[in-house]
């Protein structure tokens, strides 16, 4: 083990993993001491080695978890990209070991600093490519309830992934991205989440995964509560999900359904039977969300077709006794969904126009970075596009296809074509 | 499917009917006058339908019907109506079973009538051969039958005038058995008929509107019947009345026309007008609609609406087609105002302030009133939307979906160039797919969702 410590302690990180690597199963049998080896080993300057105990301490099933849990924590706290990104591996094993060990041991909050650190580890622009940390950082700030510190990555755009250099696979994808939207969800951004739950089951798949099915229960239920009804599925969703997801989802294809009539009761009825179904799914409090969201989509219609309006008539179109209806209505100026103000001495609610104006310092920073953001993402498709008429594989196409005869038809393509030709 | 409706349609209205029949005393329906404006099968028709729907008029119509259901060779229907007329009228065995048999005879004669002509091959016997079987049948009651006859006249139809009363005996058939998609086909065929007179022309266009009244497409009924040319005789009495073209083209127009339209097509329209001086309520209600004295045009309606229920076409259009236009005449009420007093709006309506203001609440929910309602004092003010805030709101909304939409997008084209997709467990031969993606689910979902378990409470 000395030998070890001795090549996990040189410099030269070209031959630096091949050095190490061969200690992987001797680490893996020494168990007893791999804390000793740890204490010897500097976390920043000696970060891959310091990684290969980690990795090996994974299979360590009688570790102390506290131990470890401070091991990784002063490793992530120090540890050196350079060396990581040697391993990905690895360090997505440790990664994902940890992550489970704090939430076994009930202790999420402690790792989410952590973890944040680690988002740059196998990623360059941890904001813009993603890597499977970013998906054990999410899973820590759901388990945590912490939701807010994962707003700027999520808000981000993710645009583009590097597996070469961080292992990530698809799993990780499409769980960033329903965690996503149960964050988004936990903070009533609802479209965002809308957003991210439709990702999951666009993305490119030739067989329909459990992510997908889950996430589209929830993008059902999220889009019931925008608008109370459900848009179908983009166009550029794979066709084996379009064909087959419904059928794992009756209960809220159904409900979609009997949301149609906007009849609260009605629905209560109809949601009833499928309780058990939502209550399996851990969704049954969306549910209700979503009926709830009825009443305030109601009450939202009522404030563009009156101007004034008393409590008690807005109880009866709204079907809710007047306390109920004045209850919402409070909650929804709070919120401000809509813009009313109550006057308890007749029981009359006024409703006001929407104060945004649309001027000022603020609309226009924010319109700003829209139009910036819009260039930016302009550049990018202009560049992708460029590359691809400009590979081979793609011009080879262009010439067999010009050359299957159908020449008519490829004439446009010609000036390409002959020039590289 | 439709005779549920029609049966729906007739009992929502029955209860109506009956309060409002009473009132509608012979005096005010004048049977005998409105029947005698029909003849062949749709003034049975007509007299049955009558019979059905309004008790006072029962008897009368019954009997009626009966007299002239004697006339045709009919006799199945006739066992129907005294079967159906509640002991009112008794049956005529005797004419029953004499006519049975001379219909067998007549049968015969035709037919072997129509195997001479073919025989001696001469097409136009063979055509005027089939048409009387043809019309043999329409007066029995036969329309299948009848159809069939007709239709195979077509190749024996020598002249345009031929193919013109082929078109128009189908076209009969077709309204009396409820068969619009006939009537319409042989409309179009019929109109391309290079000699049409006008009294061709006022049957084709009747019943093109008649047609379109039936599928609920009112305006281009209405525009049929505008474009009826008028004629001195009542050509068409086999289908409808010239009355019934100053209805139907005037209710229709009323509920689909602007304003303009209904000056220029309807008011100024020199055809049009002497058919509404067939029914003097019909023009007074659209100049009163035209006027804005909305008051008096809808009890105009109102007075109209009981003879409307007993018409055999229309009946089942009414409410849609007064409903129509009860909302167009608000819209136009409000059009030229910034607000408006709900109770004066309410008298000029004769209805009350609350269910005008359910009216108003629902034409602005659909967005037909670009208004909002002062409930508190009873006012209605028009909403001007603020072009600016909706432009500034729709540009934002663009621009944030564009954004997501394209960096899902790049995603996916990276997910592709990577070839990182989903693809079943069986053939995992992708990078990294090392377990199934259940599994993992199964691992990471359910602990989380706790939230979502208390959160609706």
């Amino acid at each position: 083990m000395d030998a070890f410590v001795n090549d996990a302690r040189g410099t030269n990180l070209k031959t630096l993993k091949t050095a190490l690597a061969k200690y992987e199963d001797n680490l893996e049998r020494a168990h007893p001491m791999l804390d000793n080896i740890l204490s010897v080993l500097d976390p920043k300057q000696h970060s891959l080695g310091f990684l290969y105990v980690l990795k090996a301490k994974v299979g360590d099933s009688h570790k102390s978890n506290e131990a470890f849990i401070n091991q990784v924590a002063l490793f992530l706290a120090n540890y050196s990209t350079e060396q990581v990104r040697l391993a990905p591996a690895l360090f997505n094993t440790v990664i994902n070991h940890y992550t489970e060990i704090l939430h076994q041991t009930g202790q999420p909050i402690k790792g989410i600093s952590g973890l944040k650190r680690s988002l740059a580890a196998l990623s360059d622009s941890p904001l813009h490519i993603l890597s499977p940390a970013h998906t054990n950082f999410l899973q820590l700030v759901i388990l945590s309830k912490c939701y807010h510190i994962a707003l700027p990555l999520i808000e981000s755009n993710i645009t583009s992934i590097n597996p070469d250099q961080s292992g990530i696979a698809i799993q990780h994808i499409l769980c960033y991205y329903y965690y996503a939207g149960i964050i988004f969800t936990a903070l009533k951004k609802y479209k965002s989440a809308a957003e991210s739950f439709k990702f999951v089951f666009t993305a490119p798949a030739s067989a329909l995964s459990a992510i997908a099915i889950e996430a589209y229960k929830k993008f059902v239920l999220v889009n019931l509560i925008i608008s109370g009804s459900s848009s179908g599925f983009p166009r550029y969703t794979p066709p084996i999900v379009q064909r087959n997801i419904k059928s794992h989802c009756k209960a809220y294809t159904e409900l979609t359904v009997s949301f149609s009539s906007n009849n609260i009761n009605d629905i209560r009825q109809k949601a009833i039977p499928h309780a058990e179904a939502f209550q399996k799914d851990k969704n049954w409090g969306l549910v209700k969300l979503a009926i709830k969201s009825i009443y305030r989509r109601n009450i939202k219609k009522l404030t563009q077709t009156f101007m004034t309006l008393s409590i008690a008539d807005i109880a009866e179109k709204v079907d809710l006794t007047p306390s109920k209806a004045e209850a919402f209505v409070l909650k929804m100026i709070e919120d401000g969904e809509i813009f009313a103000s109550i006057s308890q001495k007749d029981g009359m609610v006024s409703f006001h126009e929407s104060p945004e104006n649309f001027s000022g310092y603020n609309v226009f920073s924010e319109l700003d970075s829209s139009i910036n953001k819009v260039i930016q993402i302009d550049g990018t498709v202009k560049h992708i596009e460029e590359k691809l008429t400009l590979s081979q594989a793609f011009l080879k196409r262009m010439v067999n296809d010009r050359r299957g005869g159908n020449n008519n038809m490829n004439n446009q393509f010609d000036p390409e074509i002959d020039e590289f030709n | 499917m439709e005779d549920d409706m029609v049966i729906e349609v007739a009992g929502s209205s029955n209860g109506e009917k009956t309060t409002t029949t009473s009132s509608l005393s012979s005096s005010e329906f004048d049977l005998e006058n409105y029947i005698n404006n029909y003849s062949g099968n749709t003034k049975i028709n007509r007299l049955i339908f009558i019979a059905e729907h309004c008790k006072p008029l029962e008897a009368e119509a019954y009997q009626m019907a009966a007299k002239e259901v004697q006339k045709t060779p009919n006799y199945e229907l006739y066992k129907t109506i005294v079967g159906k007329s509640h002991g009112i009228l008794s049956l005529d065995s005797a004419w029953v079973d004499n006519m049975a048999k001379k219909n067998l005879a007549q049968l015969d004669k035709l037919d072997s009538d129509l195997n001479t002509a073919k025989a001696n091959m001469v097409k136009d016997s063979i055509r005027l051969a089939q048409n009387e079987l043809g019309e043999f049948y329409y007066k029995s009651g036969d329309y299948p039958n009848a159809m069939k006859s007709f239709v195979r006249t077509r190749d024996y139809c020598t002249t345009s005038k031929n193919i013109l009363t082929m078109c128009f005996n189908i076209i009969k058939v077709g309204i009396e058995n409820v068969n619009y998609s006939h009537v319409i086909t042989y409309v179009t065929k019929a109109e391309q008929s290079p000699d049409l007179d006008n009294a061709s022309r006022a049957k084709l266009n009747s019943c093109m509107g008649l047609a379109n009244l039936h599928l609920s497409k009112y305006k281009p009924a209405a525009k049929k019947f505008i474009e009826t040319p008028f004629e001195q005789a009542n050509v068409f009495s086999d289908v409808l009345s010239q009355q019934d073209i100053a209805i139907y083209g005037g209710l229709c127009a009323l509920a689909t026309f602007d304003r303009s339209e209904l000056k220029k097509k309807v008011i100024d329209d020199p055809t049009f007008k002497q058919f509404m001086e067939l029914v003097p309520e019909v023009r007074e209600l659209i100049n009163d609609f035209y006027n804005s004295k909305y008051g008096s045009c809808l009890s105009y309606l109102d007075k109209l609406k009981p003879s409307l229920l007993l018409d055999v076409h229309l009946f089942e259009h009414v409410e849609v087609l007064y409903s129509k236009i009860r909302s167009k005449s608000l819209i136009q009420y409000f059009s030229p105002y910034v607000s408006v007093d709900l109770n004066v709006m309410a008298t000029a309506f004769n209805t009350t302030v609350q269910s005008l203001e359910k009216e108003i609440s629902k034409l602005i929910m659909d967005d037909s009133i670009q208004a909002r309602i002062d409930s508190h004092n009873k006012r209605l003010y028009a909403r001007k939307t603020d072009q600016r805030t909706s432009t500034f709101e729709k540009t934002i909304q663009v621009g944030n979906d564009f954004q997501n939409s394209t960096n899902n997008l790049l995603l996916r084209l990276e997910m592709l160039n990577n070839n990182i997709t989903t693809t079943s467990g069986r053939n995992k031969n992708n990078n990294g797919m090392d377990f199934e993606k259940s599994q993992f689910l199964e691992n990471f979902h359910p602990q989380h969702s706790h939230f979502f378990q208390s959160h609706g409470r």
